[in-house]
């Protein structure tokens, strides 16, 4: 899986999962209310029906003249009676609960108050408790934990084979692209060094044609042509390549580089001044020219003739300024990603910048570009964060 | 004659058995007070209503004030009920309720577990 085919697959496997879950969870919700009103509804019931047998018993006791009165007690159940002043009468349990009619809960028992009237035996309130049935309670909550559990398995599946099935074309693309790039660069390869090899020769064996137009033009090209196999390649294989970690000595290899290009700028009529000071830096070589190579490229590729490019190299930062078109504020955040152009009337592919952001990644450097349009545009890299 | 007055002064000084000083004395009939302390249960529910609805009755008695049944009030017309001093009534009424308070006659039975 290519990184950000899973970077698209993590974030769709989130999204999916919690909105699904809770949907699932708002819908529990509601049916845990309603268990809940009904497993409350069952005990009021059986409150109520134990309240009707009590008060008909307190109605008998009212109307008994014996000497001894026998309180009815129910098993599973408690009850007493209340004044109206809500003094207590009598009962097998003394609650210390508020006297307003209705059912309510407290502490593990399940309250039920009624109002008497006629008030037998004085009682004006009659109070009937039961313990709550906490098994109802335990066995919903163990049924909305499993139902829980069962969804986000079945959600995560879903999700999984639906997050495939809709990123399938997407990988098929990628993988046609890459190919593609991949044939392309091992196809490209042969002839871009064939032409490059016989344009030394051709120089070698004519010297007095080192100087022609034409064939500095042919160079040229040739060059820009390696510079694209080059950067395409970076990109497939970068990952494959084996790094040479060492320390370098990166102001002669800026020489080198900047010796490399200076025929292109001469072309251009372009002034490269340079401000180079000893620097050793520990990373691959190839990286490292591919970052001189890409920076400096861009700087003689977008900066019109006559004008100037100015590089500084210190053991703290390489900055490259040049006096070209400059990038638009709108995509200075963007033109470090892979084939984003911001200029499309120069060629290319706009891989160039990422190359370089990629480069900066792996070794820790700081990569900071600020342009102003018409007015140029300075790259920045501090060796470490 | 004065040895009638004084009884009278004696009981209604040490308000002993004011039911029977007040109450038996005049009714040629048994008064079933457990009744009518029943019945004021069931109107007025609390001992502090009982006290102060027949304290009310017996200081001021009235057919709007009575709790007995038509039947039963027409046999003790309250027109003609002599009327207590409030101290008097209210000793009356705390006996009747001390005498006939149900309550006291409740027992509770062992739950079955």
């Amino acid at each position: 899986m290519f990184p950000s085919e899973k970077k698209s697959f993590y974030r769709f496997l989130a999204i999916y999962i919690f909105s699904t879950l809770l949907l699932v969870l708002v819908g529990e919700y509601f049916y845990y209310t309603f268990a809940l009103h009904k497993i409350e509804d069952e005990e009021r019931r059986e409150l109520k029906k134990v309240s009707n047998q009590i008060l008909w018993r307190l109605k008998e006791l009212h109307q008994s003249f014996s000497k001894k009165l026998e309180y009815p007690v129910i098993k599973g159940f408690h009850s007493a009676i209340f004044d109206i002043d809500k003094n207590y009468l009598i009962g097998d349990f003394k609650p210390n609960i508020p006297l307003q009619e209705g059912s309510f809960i407290q502490g593990d028992l399940f309250f039920l108050v009624r109002k008497v009237k006629p008030h037998y035996l004085g009682a004006a309130y009659l109070v009937v408790a039961k313990k709550k049935d906490q098994q109802a309670y335990n066995n919903l909550l163990k049924e909305l934990l499993v139902f829980t559990l069962f969804s986000l398995v079945v959600i995560v599946l879903t999700a999984v084979i639906l997050g495939k099935l809709f990123l399938k074309p997407l990988k098929e693309t990628v993988t046609l692209l890459d190919n593609f790039i991949k044939d392309a660069t091992h196809e490209l390869n042969t002839p871009i060094n064939t032409i490059i090899t016989n344009i030394e020769l051709f120089k070698e064996f004519n010297p007095h044609l080192k100087e022609d137009e034409e064939l500095k033009r042919i160079e040229i090209a040739s060059w820009r042509l390696q510079k694209i196999f080059s950067d395409l390649s970076f990109l497939k294989l970068h990952h494959n390549i084996k790094k040479n970690i060492e320390i370098l000595e990166a102001d002669e290899i800026l020489r080198e580089r900047l010796l490399y290009f200076q025929p292109l700028a001469l072309s251009k009529s372009l002034a490269i001044f340079s401000t180079i000071e000893e620097c050793k830096l520990e990373m691959d070589r190839n990286d490292l020219e591919t970052l001189f190579d890409n920076l400096i490229s861009n700087a003689i590729k977008y900066t019109p003739p006559l004008k100037a490019i100015y590089i500084t190299l210190t053991p703290r930062e390489l900055v490259i300024r040049d006096e070209g078109i400059g990038i638009d504020k709108k995509d200075l955040e963007f033109i470090t990603h892979r084939f984003f152009r911001a200029n499309k009337d120069k060629g290319g592919f706009g891989l160039g910048l990422a190359i370089v952001r990629k480069i900066c990644e792996y070794y820790g450097f700081e990569l900071r570009i600020e342009s102003k349009k018409n007015r140029g545009t300075k790259v920045t890299i501090r060796w470490r964060k | 004659m004065e040895k009638i007055t004084f009884v009278l002064l004696v009981e209604v000084i040490a308000f002993a058995n004011a039911l029977h000083t007040y109450c038996d004395r005049c009714h040629l009939q048994y008064i079933p007070y457990q009744m009518i302390y029943k019945r004021a249960l069931l109107l007025y529910s609390s001992k502090r209503r009982i006290l102060e609805n027949l304290t009310n009755f017996l200081i001021d008695p009235s057919a709007s004030k009575t709790i007995l049944p038509p039947g039963l009030r027409n046999r003790f017309d309250p027109n003609e009920h002599p009327t207590f001093p409030k101290s008097v009534a209210q000793e009356a009424i705390k006996e009747l309720i001390e005498q006939e308070d149900l309550i006291k006659r409740f027992y509770i039975p062992k739950k079955e577990e």
